[in-house]
């Protein structure tokens, strides 16, 4: 077990429908945040312990870049590791991915390649990020954009192994399977295939757009689409149940329209016919 | 290829059309999605923490400067949140913002709230163990402002600005109407606020953040108005947890 | 004692006897109060309407050309007056 959160669907909440959250208490199983946001103190924190008190949270990272060359932002995991003590959350997890050089932060998911060498330093850089954090993470797999010349292990070997040799839980993002089997031809039944049974804590599901050029975006601007969907089911075929989250970022809809998404993952893991 | 050469490689792709080719090979289209993802997300953090600069120009002017500014400027943390530190100065040197020229101060001024929401929380002002200091030493304590407190010395009425902003805010401030001074700190509901200062409160409070002791606090606020009412502005700012702890020795 | 000693003497015994005000609200109250300074999407308030970080792709793009197209149109227009810092101080 790599969470305590439970099998069933939760949402990622963001700021514009907090206090909603806080005032109606939606029948939702638990929820997701992006723990940046809620850095330092004030009203968005205030906000998040009200949330917290109600529902098993899950703490999203995606600032920390754990796969940068020039190493881990200490000041970065601190506050981290500081928001984690505030909330006890059910769930920390951050992506496959770096963000900075030494001279400057991209502030983006960017991909690392699937070689030998990185696989190392990602080992390395995730257990002293866990170390700091006092607790494993579940690690997500990207959408990525390009394909690396250095791209040499597939990846859902990459992710098994990283999983194996750190300790950390998968968080498996069946959106970006699919963006990445549109973008790069990576296959995203091969991927699961691959997974150990074991490995994965939670599963993402979101939206994508097409660019004028045919590159498919994960801006998570979008209701699922059927093609992610069926992938949930193949998924929980093999998984079982698991913590299924809907993400949306941009082009924010009413609170309820998402609710009602949420129950359609929520009867996906019904069917399996095992109850949370 | 080594980890740090690749990130660096990577790095220059997003805006170098032959360096992608060489290091994402059939992919490199892919590449200007990363430098666009961030470009705007540089340029949407800006929005968030500049909302009166957003108002005063437009969505359209806002969006171009910012966009103009997150070029020019690298990001150093993994927190958005952080970035943009920089900008009022960008602005006051940005060619087509020179009609605007309080535009920059009024960029000040919304960087001083952003830094007040995401401010350290602090715990409130103990006021039992103030009653248990002796009379004759209140003098040499040193109060403290809250993590979220800043003050801002402006030529322009920056304060009533970014009020007239405001939901239920006041009437437009003509610029030349003259300069304030203005309090930006978070209140005990966590609402950023904004308030205008008088010389004398502006004076006691600068004091404070310079770690002076309350009787040469005092002493600079008299300094400006012989009139200060000390005993109401205190009580207000306690309230209010402008002031949020004393020591008994300045603290560093 | 001098007249400053004094002042700050009477001015601090009087704070603590007066106390700080609203200490008694209720616990759910007051947490909740906390929270409302939350910007809400769409208004006015100041800082994080959305949150600046997020884990999603953007889809706008960036058509900025060198040449400089962006009119102001914004509530710089309800500004009147001229445009030369103010000569009083206030």
């Amino acid at each position: 077990m790599h969470t305590s959160l439970p099998l069933a669907a939760g949402l990622g909440l963001r700021l514009p429908h907090i206090r909603e959250v806080i005032d109606s208490r939606p029948a939702v199983a638990w929820f997701e945040v992006h723990p940046e946001n809620y850095f330092g103190g004030g009203a968005n924190l205030a906000a998040l312990r009200r949330v917290r008190a109600d529902y098993p949270l899950s703490l999203h990272g995606v600032g920390m870049g754990l796969g940068s060359a020039v190493g881990l932002d200490a000041g970065h995991l601190a506050r981290f590791r500081d928001l984690i003590d505030a909330l006890e959350p059910a769930s920390i997890s951050e992506h496959l991915c770096w963000n900075r050089t030494g001279e400057e932060c991209y502030n983006d998911l960017l991909p690392l390649p699937y070689s030998a060498a990185a696989l190392d330093f990602m080992v390395e850089q995730l257990g002293r990020a866990q170390d700091v954090l006092g607790r494993p993470l579940l690690i997500e797999n990207l959408s990525s954009y390009v394909s690396l010349v250095d791209d040499a292990i597939p990846e859902g070997e990459f992710l098994a192994e990283l999983s194996r040799r750190s300790g950390c839980g998968l968080l498996l993002d069946l959106n970006n399977l699919h963006v990445n089997e549109h973008n790069l031809g990576r296959s995203a039944h091969a991927a699961l295939a691959a997974l150990p049974l074991q490995a994965v804590g939670e599963i993402h599901i979101a939206g994508f757009e097409e660019r004028d050029d045919g590159l498919w975006l994960d801006t998570h601007g979008t209701p699922v689409r059927e093609a992610v969907w069926d992938l949930l089911d193949a998924a929980l075929a093999r998984f079982g149940p698991l913590p299924v989250l809907l993400e949306r970022d941009t082009k924010l809809p009413p609170l309820a329209d998402l609710l009602q998404e949420t129950s359609r993952a929520q009867a996906a893991l019904d069917r399996l016919g095992v109850r949370p | 290829m080594k980890l740090d050469e690749l990130q660096r490689r990577f790095a220059q792709a997003l805006h170098d059309a032959a360096a992608a080719q060489a290091l994402f090979g059939a992919s490199a289209h892919g590449a200007s999605a990363y430098a666009n993802n961030t470009l705007f997300n540089r340029a949407d953090a800006l929005a968030e923490a500049y909302p009166i600069v957003r108002q005063l120009v437009g969505d359209d002017f806002f969006g171009g400067m910012a966009r103009a500014y997150a070029r020019a400027t690298p990001s150093r943390s993994g927190d958005l949140n952080r970035y943009g530190d920089g900008f009022a100065e960008f602005i006051r040197d940005f060619p087509p913002a020179q009609d605007i020229p309080f535009l920059a101060d009024a960029a000040r001024l919304d960087w001083l709230c952003h830094l007040a929401y995401y401010a350290e929380d602090n715990p409130p002002f103990d006021l039992p163990r103030l009653a248990s200091v002796p009379a004759e030493q209140h003098g040499s304590l040193h109060f403290q402002l809250a993590p979220s407190v800043s003050l801002l010395r402006s030529p322009w009425p920056v304060a009533s600005l970014w009020l007239a902003h405001q939901p239920e805010g006041g009437d437009f401030p003509s610029p030349d109407q003259g300069g304030e001074m203005a309090l930006a700190w978070r209140n005990p509901h966590n609402r950023v606020q904004v308030r205008r200062l008088m010389p004398a409160d502006h004076a006691f409070l600068a004091a404070c953040a310079r770690q002076l002791p309350l009787a040469e606090a005092l002493e600079c606020a008299m300094d400006e108005d012989m009139e200060f009412d000390f005993g109401l502005s205190l009580q207000q700012w306690l309230h209010d947890q402008v002031i949020v702890d004393f020591n008994e020795s300045p603290s560093t | 004692m001098d007249k400053k000693q004094a002042l700050i003497a009477g001015a601090l015994t009087s704070l603590i006897a007066l106390g700080l005000s609203s200490g008694a609200m209720a616990d759910d109250k007051a947490a909740k109060e906390k929270c409302y300074g939350v910007a809400k999407a769409g208004k006015n308030d100041c800082a994080a309407a959305n949150g600046s970080h997020s884990c999603a792709g953007q889809s706008k793009t960036d058509n900025d050309s060198n040449e400089w197209k962006y009119v102001a149109k914004g509530t710089c227009e309800k500004m009147g007056g001229s445009t030369k810092p103010g000569e009083k101080k206030s």
